[in-house]
Order: structure tokens, then C-alpha cells, then sequence
């Protein structure tokens, strides 16, 4: 276990060059402009075991990342325990399975003392960069509710 | 149930790059057929190619694949210089050999930690087998990092490196920035020989291939960036004479091409690597593989894994020569002006030989453009070695018998991204 002296990191996943995909990174990127004290912004996660790195050590770790919905109500923010994310049958080293990569951290001990998930449903993802409308507007509202977390995790 | 009408089938076959499957059929007890199927969509890299500048095709190709980048950006650079009628600088060179030496460390280590010693050890992945050998996955983890930093350091970042251009390199670093990323290689030398004598000690199932084997070579070292192409059973040939033995073809069930040299079967990879070029290996990574039991040959693919951590130790212990001998080349690159004509460039990429092949206009872009990759160049041979264990162990259950044939599929490291441009399992009795 890491000890309550950890960082808060703040995890965006995506890739901004698919559209809504970025959205994640577009709201972590918000939160790193804000310099917070304390606080790791990640953006350049790519596989697995960079999840692991990123938040070893962390006593909270937030992950931003983009989601599909069925049926679809894009700009929908939700935050969501590790129980609802839906996990792939395997460890792949070409996506981050965030699930799986939480169960990997937990055999090796390396997972935050607390995680928590915002996903946005998104409307497109495909090539291009830039957020639909309805997406866009939705990152404010993942960044206060970050930010909420934070000032939580820090009050005395 | 009737016992001479089965079916099985597993699901997605995991632990391999992409997505693709086996069709096994058995009629009377006996084989009638195996097909790798590789179904992820052709990617169409060859078409886009055309139109582009010839200084495009090291940074495009490099998106063929997350795992070795590194070898498409060598085999395109090594074949538009080719084309261009240019020589790199020795010392830019050997950067490009360090690059390299880390993108073996990271995707043999992926390979050996993540997705193949589970099937030695009976889990059906990673995190179980982290639960009971945490600090073995530990020690994985950390080689890992190892190459990942040393491709970051030299190529800008660790997966599709940006420093990488035609001729050489954007920029070049100077002798003291390597002593961090040199005591770290020292580290991982450690840990990469206690892999070699971890993987040493697995179980393996018999089977002994009898493939021709196709490697690079190179005098006095084990050819990685660069070389002629040597084979076990014929004379070597230059790189542009590669058309002339190896050629692809279409077969129905797959959306990757086949490939045969001279018209038969053949493999490439680290065992056809290690096979032809043994007595290149490094003191040290020599030592490790004596003492892991191999011969100067190795023909059975469970034993692969031992072949890839010999791999590792050789890449660090000449990762380490590099820097030692480093001094800061004097231009970073060299230029590389548009020459109208053909080229021909080749690289061992961690799972096996990369061929590029351009043609250049007299407008300076890209009119032709070929790659071939070695999961396809495998795929017959792997297909063959399939039948034959399925032959061989006809009497073993469904589910024994998928097991094995998954597990020799993961012995080829195979990676469908770049060969379609992999797996759900099917076995038919009937």
C-alpha cells in the first residue's frame, strides 16, 4: 500500500487526434494549467503499465477518460467506481484496460489508496482534433468535480 | 456427445498483438486442416505511401506498429538512402543500433514477462502470476523500463520516437547525458541474466522444426539495423536480390500475404536470428545461453523464450559497448537529397526480418512502396507447426490441446498489426 503522504495525480486518457476521444486529456489538461499544489497531471499514458507508474505511489488518483454509452447521451459526465468499468478478457499491451490494470497493481501493490473514474460520453471519435459541441461543454463540469475531490482529499 | 464430431472454440486468443484466429479441422481422428486466420483489416500502408515525400515513410510506417516503431523507421530510412545513393556516418550509425538495442529490450521483455511466461507456469495471465511471483513481474517491469528509457533517450519518446529522421537524427545528445541511462543498463544486466536462467528452467513440449531459417547478418556482430541476408540452407544475398527469393501471396483465410523463399517455407525471427548468427553473440550473452542449454542452433519455438532473453542480455551488453565507445557525432544527420530510383532496406526487428522496398520519382516522392513484415513471412511456417503438434498430440483433450496450440502460437511473439497490416481459436472434430 502507498502511504497517505502520496500525491493526487490526475490521469487523462485519450488520444486527441480522434476527435471526443481527447476529451480526457482535454479536462486534465485544464486541471494542470491550474498549477495546484500537490496535484500530478499525466497525459501520455499509452499502455498499462504506464497507469501503473503514473499512480504507484499516489494516495488519490482521478482517471479522465472518454466512454461510449448505450444508447448515447454524449457530454453525459458520470463518476464511477472500478466495479462498473467494463474490462476486457486480457492484458493488452495496445489499450489500457483500466480494470485489469487496477488488478495487475493490486497483485504487485502498486495502486493509488483511492481511484476515482470520470468518464464523458462522447459523440465522435473519429479522425480530426477537436471536441464536439456537447463534449466540449462538458469539461468544465469534470474539472469542478475534480476539483471537488481535491479540495475533499486535502481538507484538514 | 459424439466423439468423432468436435468442436471447440475459445474465445479472442489473448497475449498477442491484434486480432486474428485458428481454424483447426480433424476429420476421423486425423488432421485435415489448419488455417491462421488473420482477420484485423488490411491498413492499405503500401497505397498511401505513393505521393509522399521521401522523407515521410520513417515516421509513417512507424504507426504500423506500437511495439516496434523503431524497426519500421530503420528498414524505410535504410531503404530510401539505399535509394538515394546515400552512406550514413558510422557514429550516427551506432545511435541508431542503441535505438534499436532498446526496442529489443522492451518488446522481448513485453513479450517473455507479459504474455508468454504465463503459459509456462499455468496462468492464464499477468496478474495471476503477478499475485504469486511478484517480485519475478517486478524484475520484468523494471528490464522493461530499461529499454523503454534507453528508446526515449536516444528517439525522443518510447513509443513512435520522434527524433528519428532520414540520415540520421533530429538531434544528438551529448557523452556525459548518457551516464544516468548507462547505470541503469547496468542494473538491468542483472536482471536480465537472472531471466535467462528463469526461462531456462521452464517446462518444454517436444517439437523440432525443420523451417529454413532467414536472418541478417553482419561481420563480427549480431546484425540488427543493417546487413545481408543469410539463410540455413543456401548462400547469402544482397538485400536487393530479397524480391527475387522471397515472394508473398494471398491466401483466402487471411488478410495478411504469405510469404515463401525460393518456393518453400521458411522462419524468421530470434531463432532463425540465434541459429545463423550464435557465434556473434556477445561474451557474456554467450556464457547465458550456454548455460540455459541451448546449442548453437535452437529448432524447438517453446524454447524461443530462452532465445529472446539471450536477446536481451546481448541488446544491454551492446547498448553499454555503444555508449562507452560514444563520442558526439559531428552533424547529427546526413543529408539525404531525393534521387529518382529504387531502394532496398532491411532491419531484424524484435520478431524477425523487416524488408522496405521504394521507388522513388524524379518529382522526389514515393511512386512504390512495399513492406514486409515477419509475422506474415511466419505464417506458413507457423501454420505447419501447428498441424504437426496437433498431429502429435491428437490424444490430448479439446481443451489440453487448444491450450498447447495457443501457446506455440505465442512462441512466434506474433504480431498481427503489422502483418495484416490475431486469435479466436476454433478446433473441428468431425
Amino acid at each position: 500500500m502507498t502511504g497517505a503522504s502520496g500525491e493526487i495525480v490526475v490521469i487523462g486518457l485519450g488520444n486527441r487526434y480522434r476527435g471526443d476521444d481527447g476529451v480526457g486529456v482535454a479536462a486534465a489538461a485544464e486541471l494542470n494549467r491550474l498549477a495546484l499544489p500537490g496535484v500530478r497531471v499525466v497525459t501520455d499514458i499509452v499502455e498499462p503499465m504506464g497507469l501503473l507508474e503514473a499512480w504507484s505511489d499516489a494516495r488519490l488518483a482521478m482517471v479522465i477518460d472518454a466512454a461510449v454509452g448505450t444508447p448515447p447521451t454524449p457530454g453525459r459526465v458520470r463518476r464511477c467506481g472500478l466495479s462498473e468499468v467494463v474490462t476486457a478478457d486480457g492484458l493488452s499491451s495496445h489499450s489500457v484496460d483500466i480494470g485489469r490494470t487496477h488488478a495487475l497493481g493490486e497483485a504487485l501493490g502498486r495502486v493509488p489508496d483511492e481511484l476515482v473514474l470520470f468518464t464523458i460520453e462522447v459523440a465522435d471519435t473519429g479522425h480530426g482534433i477537436g471536441l464536439t459541441p456537447l463534449v466540449a461543454r462538458a469539461v468544465p463540469e469534470v474539472v469542478s468535480m475534480a476539483l471537488a475531490e481535491i479540495r475533499a482529499e486535502i481538507a484538514p | 456427445m459424439n466423439p468423432s464430431t468436435r468442436t471447440l472454440s475459445v474465445g479472442t486468443l489473448t497475449r498477442v498483438e491484434g486480432e486474428g484466429a485458428l481454424h483447426v479441422k480433424l476429420k476421423d481422428g486425423a488432421l485435415e486442416s489448419v488455417q491462421l486466420n488473420i482477420y484485423e483489416p488490411p491498413r492499405f500502408f503500401e497505397a498511401f505511401l505513393r505521393g509522399r515525400a521521401h522523407t515521410e515513410p520513417p515516421d509513417l510506417t512507424a504507426r504500423v506498429c506500437g511495439i516496434c516503431p523503431v524497426a519500421y523507421q530503420v528498414s524505410a530510412c535504410n531503404a530510401i538512402e539505399d535509394a538515394c545513393g546515400v552512406e550514413v556516418d558510422e557514429e550516427l550509425v551506432a545511435l541508431r543500433r542503441l535505438l534499436y538495442c532498446g526496442e529489443w529490450i522492451h518488446s522481448h521483455v513485453l513479450h517473455i514477462y507479459l504474455l508468454h511466461a504465463p503459459d509456462f507456469l499455468g496462468y492464464s495471465d499477468i496478474i495471476g502470476m503477478a499475485r504469486d511471483h511478484r517480485q519475478v513481474v517486478e524484475r520484468g517491469l523494471s528490464l522493461k523500463k530499461a529499454g523503454n528509457q534507453l528508446m526515449e533517450f536516444v528517439g525522443g519518446r518510447a513509443i513512435h520516437p520522434i527524433n528519428v529522421r532520414l540520415g540520421g537524427f533530429y538531434s544528438v545528445p551529448t557523452r556525459s547525458e548518457f551516464a544516468p541511462i548507462a547505470e541503469q543498463l547496468r542494473r538491468a544486466l542483472d536482471n536480465a541474466l537472472a531471466t535467462v536462467e528463469w526461462v531456462s528452467r521452464f517446462e518444454f513440449p517436444d517439437l523440432e522444426l525443420d523451417h529454413e531459417f532467414l536472418a541478417l547478418a553482419a561481420p563480427g556482430r549480431y546484425a540488427i539495423e543493417n546487413g545481408t541476408i543469410a539463410r540455413s540452407a543456401g548462400p547469402s544475398f544482397p538485400v536487393a536480390d530479397f524480391a527475387a527469393h522471397v515472394v508473398e501471396s494471398q491466401v483466402p483465410h487471411s488478410t495478411a500475404l504469405h510469404a515463401t523463399l525460393d518456393g518453400g517455407r521458411y522462419l524468421t525471427g530470434p531463432m532463425a536470428r540465434f541459429s545463423l548468427n550464435s557465434s556473434a553473440l556477445s561474451p557474456i550473452a554467450a556464457q547465458a545461453a550456454a548455460q540455459a542449454g541451448l546449442s548453437a542452433e535452437c529448432r524447438n519455438p517453446f524454447r524461443s523464450i530462452v532465445v529472446r532473453a539471450v536477446e536481451v542480455v546481448y541488446a544491454i551488453e551492446e547498448s553499454l559497448r555503444i555508449i562507452g565507445e560514444y563520442q558526439r557525432p559531428a552533424r547529427p544527420f546526413v543529408d539525404v537529397p531525393a534521387r529518382a530510383g529504387v531502394g532496398h532496406g532491411v532491419s531484424e526487428a524484435p520478431r524477425g526480418l523487416l524488408y522496405h522496398r521504394y521507388r522513388i520519382g524524379e518529382d522526389g516522392l514515393v511512386s512504390a512502396a512495399e513492406l514486409i513484415p515477419p509475422t506474415s513471412q511466419n505464417q506458413a511456417a507457423i501454420e505447419a507447426d501447428l498441424a504437426r503438434l496437433v498431429s502429435d498430440n491428437l490424444a490430448l483433450d479439446d481443451a489440453a490441446l487448444t491450450a498447447l496450440c495457443e501457446q506455440l502460437i505465442r512462441s512466434y511473439d506474433p504480431c498481427i498489426s503489422c502483418s495484416a497490416h490475431f486469435l479466436t481459436l476454433t478446433v473441428q472434430r468431425e
